[in-house]
Order: C-alpha cells, then sequence, then structure tokens
C-alpha cells in the first residue's frame, strides 16, 4: 500500500509503505495514525532532500533491521561505506548537511550514519586551515589559544 | 555551518587527532569537538609506549581536571608511580580552584566557605574507573578520586612480570579511606579486586555497603566467610548475578552461603574446587555436608566455570551432589580446566592429597567414579548442551586477570548463548 508525504514545500510523494517505513519517526506516525489515506505532512524537510531521502530508502528497502552494537570501542570506523552509498552521498555540501539533518529528523539510523561518516572522511587528514576552507569558517582564535588548545591536548596524541 | 544536532554523531568517527584538528577551526567547534576527546580515557603501559613523556602528566592532570565533567570512563593502566602523579596532580588543580574561588577579591561570601580542606575533588559523570597498577611493588595511591555516579570499578595488580613472587604483599587495595565514603555504594554495579591482597574487615564492609552489585570479582587471599555472610545479610545475595572467585580457593564454608542464598546468581567463576567426600573422614566433613544438604538457592545459574576440580567422593557424597545438581535446570555451560582425582577415591581417602594427582586431559580412559557420576553431572549432553573439559588456553571466555577484554563487559553468558 503506497502512503503519501508531504515536503515542506508542500509537495506530494507517493511512496511504497515499505519504504517509508525505513523512517522510524513516518513508522510510528503510521502506527499511531492507523490505516489512513490522509498524506503525511514533514514540514522540516525540503522536496529536494526528500526526494535523495526516498531514493536512499528504496535502495536499502530490504535491508535487515540494524541492530545496535555492544561494541566497546566508543570509537567508530568510518571507512566500511558501501560502493553505492559512497556514490548516493556524492552531493554537494550543503545536500549533504540537509540528508543528515534529515536523516536524524526522520530517524532513518542507516542514513544518518552514513551522512555523518561521508562528514568525518571529509575533516579527516586536513589541517584546521583546509577545515575552515572546506566549511567556509572563520577562523576565531587569536595565536595564544590555538598554541593553548595545542597544549592541553597534547597527551592525546602521546598515545 | 551549524553542527549543534549532527556533531556528537560525527565526532564519534573521529580518532583523537582529528578531534583535536576539529578543536582548532573555530571557537563553536571547539565546544563541540574537544569534550568528545575525554568521554573514554585510556592509558594504557607498554615498554612501545611513549606515554608519560616529561611533563606530560602535569599538562594531562590540568587537562583532565578542566573537562572532568566530560570524563565518563577512565581507565588507567600504568606504573603505580605514574598513576599516583597524574591523580596527585589532579587533586592539586582542585585545591588551587578551591582556593582560587575563596580568595577575598573574587567574592564577598567568604564567610560561609570555612571547610577547605575537606574539599574532595571528584569527576562527577564517571562511570566506569579502572586503575590497573603495573608495577606490583606495593605502592599506595595517595588518594582515589571520589565518582558519586560510578557504577563499574577494577582495581587490578597483574600478577605477571618480575614481581610476581612479591605482589601478596603489594598494599594497593587497602585502602580503608577509599571505601569511607560510601559515595557510590548505590551505584556501583561492578566490581572487580585483582591480584593484591584486601582485609577481611575492609571486604565484609565494602561487600556491606554496596547493595546494587551484580557483578563481582575479588582478589585471593585466605576466603572470609564474614564477607559472604555480610554480602547474603545485606541482601546483595539477591541482586548479584556473576560472581568471579577464579583467584581464591573456595571451601566449602564459603561455598555453602553462595549455593544457599545468591538466587539470582547466573554465572560462577571458582579456582580450586574439591569435593572431598566420605563423611568423618576428611577434614571438613561438617562443611562438605552442609554444602549438599542446604538446599541450592542459585536455580538460575546458566554458566559454572571451575579452574581446578579436584574430586574425591563416596557413594554418599555423589548421591547428595546429584540431588543438588538436578536443581540447576538451567545450567547452559559447564566450564572445566583441569582435574584432578583419586581413582580408589570411593574406598580410600586417607592420604589425599599426597595420591598422584590426575589431569583429565591427559587421561582419555575413564575412571571407575567418572562411569558412575560423571554422565549424570553433563546430563544434557545429547541435547547440544556445551560439556568441555578445557585448558587456559581454550577458554570458553577470557580470564578476568590475563585475558582481553576484561569480562564486564563481554559477558561469559553472551558468548555462550550464542
Amino acid at each position: 500500500m503506497p502512503v503519501t508525504l508531504t515536503s515542506l514545500d508542500n509537495q506530494e510523494f507517493k511512496v511504497d509503505k515499505e519504504v517509508a517505513e525505513r523512517s522510524i519517526l513516518i513508522k510510528n506516525m503510521i502506527e499511531d495514525v492507523g490505516e489512513s489515506d490522509a498524506p503525511i505532512p514533514l514540514p522540516n524537510v525540503s522536496a529536494a532532500v526528500l526526494t535523495k531521502v526516498i531514493e536512499y530508502c528504496e535502495h536499502h528497502r530490504n535491508d535487515p533491521v540494524q541492530v545496535q552494537d555492544e561494541t566497546d570501542d566508543p570509537r567508530k570506523r568510518s571507512n566500511d561505506i558501501e560502493e553505492w552509498d559512497m556514490k548516493f552521498m556524492q552531493v554537494d555540501q550543503e545536500m549533504l548537511f540537509e540528508i543528515i539533518l534529515a536523516a536524524n529528523y526522520l530517524d532513518i539510523k542507516p542514513l544518518l550514519d552514513v551522512g555523518c561518516k561521508t562528514v568525518a572522511n571529509i575533516i579527516k587528514g586536513k589541517t584546521p586551515e583546509e577545515i575552515r576552507k572546506a566549511f567556509n569558517i572563520v577562523n576565531d582564535f587569536t595565536p595564544e589559544e590555538e598554541a593553548q588548545i595545542k597544549k592541553e591536548n597534547e597527551w592525546a596524541e602521546d598515545r | 555551518m551549524n553542527f549543534d544536532e549532527v556533531q556528537l554523531e560525527v565526532a564519534k568517527y573521529l580518532d583523537p587527532s582529528s578531534l583535536i584538528v576539529c578543536g582548532l577551526v573555530c571557537k563553536d567547534w571547539y565546544s563541540a569537538f574537544i569534550p568528545q576527546l575525554y568521554h573514554h580515557i585510556e592509558f594504557i603501559h607498554s615498554p612501545q609506549s611513549k606515554f608519560p613523556r616529561s611533563g606530560t602528566l602535569q599538562q594531562l592532570a590540568a587537562s583532565l581536571y578542566r573537562f572532568r565533567f566530560h570524563i565518563f570512563t577512565l581507565r588507567l593502566e600504568l606504573l603505580a608511580a605514574h598513576i599516583d602523579r597524574l591523580l596527585f596532580n589532579i587533586e592539586i588543580c582542585s585545591q588551587y580552584d578551591n582556593h582560587a574561588a575563596l580568595a577575598p577579591s573574587t567574592t564577598t561570601a567568604t564567610a560561609t566557605t570555612t571547610t577547605t580542606e575537606t574539599f574532595t575533588p571528584f569527576f562527577p559523570h564517571l562511570h566506569s574507573l579502572t586503575l590497573s597498577i603495573y608495577d606490583s611493588e606495593g605502592a599506595e595511591l595517595s588518594w582515589i578520586p571520589h565518582c558519586p555516579q560510578l557504577q563499574s570499578l577494577r582495581l587490578v595488580v597483574p600478577s605477571v612480570g618480575k614481581n610476581r613472587r612479591t605482589f601478596p604483599q603489594a598494599t594497593i587495595l587497602s585502602l580503608p579511606e577509599l571505601f569511607a565514603l560510601p559515595l557510590w555504594s548505590t551505584t556501583l554495579t561492578h566490581l572487580q579486586f585483582s591480584g593484591g591482597t584486601l582485609d577481611d574487615e575492609l571486604e565484609a564492609q565494602i561487600l556491606s555497603q554496596c547493595t546494587a552489585l551484580t557483578n563481582l570479582a575479588i582478589c585471593p587471599q585466605q576466603t572470609s566467610a564474614k564477607s559472604f555472610k555480610s554480602l547474603v545479610a545485606k541482601g546483595v545475595s539477591q541482586s548479584l548475578c556473576h560472581l568471579d572467585m577464579t583467584e581464591r580457593t573456595v571451601y566449602a564454608w564459603v561455598l555453602q552461603p553462595i549455593l544457599g542464598s545468591f538466587m539470582g546468581l547466573q554465572s560462577l567463576s571458582l579456582s580450586k574446587v574439591s569435593v572431598y567426600g566420605v563423611m568423618g573422614v576428611v577434614p571438613w566433613p561438617g562443611e562438605v555436608s552442609d554444602v549438599l544438604e542446604t538446599e541450592w538457592a542459585c536455580t538460575r545459574l546458566k554458566f559454572l566455570s571451575i579452574s581446578h576440580l579436584v574430586w574425591c567422593t563416596s557413594p554418599e557424597v555423589n548421591t547428595k551432589l546429584l540431588v543438588q545438581w538436578e536443581g540447576l535446570k538451567e545450567l547452559e555451560a559447564l566450564e572445566i580446566l583441569a582435574m584432578s582425582c583419586d581413582d580408589h577415591s570411593t574406598t580410600v581417602l586417607h592420604d589425599f592429597p599426597t595420591k598422584t594427582a590426575w589431569n583429565l586431559d591427559a587421561c582419555d580412559k575413564p575412571l571407575p567414579w567418572m562411569t558412575e557420576i560423571w554422565p549424570r553431572l553433563l546430563r544434557y549432553k545429547s541435547d547440544g548442551w556445551e560439556t568441555r573439559v578445557l585448558n587456559h588456553k581454550t577458554r570458553l571466555y577470557p580470564h578476568p586477570i590475563h585475558g582481553q577484554p576484561l569480562p564486564y563487559i563481554h559477558h561469559p553468558l553472551r558468548e555462550v548463548s550464542r
């Protein structure tokens, strides 16, 4: 049975229930409301972003439900992105963050993970100046403050 | 670019050096990423490790103090002197902080603050603390941070290395002041003492204070019946799920309160267990009969591990043991690392244990007593029940002290039930 989703800019999207339910938020909404033809409003997501999110959910419609891994290592790997996901994430930076925010809002954990891994990979290996350039950020530290930060966290690089 | 909503998620995928680089980008990023560095802190001594470089300890102490609100787990496996210096420096920071706050110029409300000496520095959100002392010469720590939310405490003096012979004299765990403040007594669920020694009285006091314990592993020493009596009395026997006594020799008088009272026990690891036999002949006939005749309360036991089982029984003991054994209906795994016995155990017991001990690994023919009782102890075998006689290399789960990782996170039950 198809479900209708309405984006921020009032565009309607018809998708299979199975696909829509990749989003835990939508899944819960459908469960709460019961059988209904009424469109589901998603006032935080624009049509352009929703198109991308639906594309992701379509591709991953048959994925098994992700289980919370309870490894004791709090640091996670970011170099294990699937090829399709990697291509999917090759978008401009604004879109990348829009997708992450939408995944967070719609509660689509695997998409949020892939998005965050992609951002982490952009950051890794760069200098602070390169990151500022990449994300269009202005440096508001004094050289003294920078030196202080380096000093106070030196131990982390010592290990 | 607003990182607020996703910064935590992104930071999970960054290594410490990348986090520092992010912290240098701008002030917003600093407050988003730098505290992440401090959530889980681990310093592990190794000959290759550069830590600690000179000056690092002071700087590290200052940083740890500054970010103490962000620290959730702290694991220090270092030389005693290094741990001590680190903690000492943190204390200095806090006292300096405290005195600075009390300076007359900073506030007018100085009249109320007279008790600077009793100020105790602590990590308010720390839930897991591991102090593993690399050298075991018996150095004492000057203080241990007080952590009101502590859930897991591990104090380990490894029994390895050139100091092996001297470690029982280590006084590292004889720290009455450590437990003088019952700050964590209601939050602590996991407690491990290993390698050092602990005063009987102190152990009893600790165990009676910590009323929320679910996992307990305790150090080698002459086992105190008092400790376990106090556990039973204070109701920990209801909450305790996992008990590890692999570093102790267990006698019947300790086994009896465990088996008789610990209703919630799911896993029990014992070192040397001697099941001796003929009433009135062996030195502890009364206690043996206590164990066998008190009804075992630990009916939820799923995992039983015995490092060394000394089997020396009589038909009477066997019969009673089997009756109790039948009550352990949920048992999923029995692990025995080594076994010794006497093939005349049903008749001659006088000169045990001078008789030649047997190791089951080396013995492929069943001994007479085995054919009688052993199949019934392993009664689920035909249903795929896991019954293995193991050695130290093929344990079902890592040894709490010598194996990695330590068992509190990866518990044997999870491994076994897979």
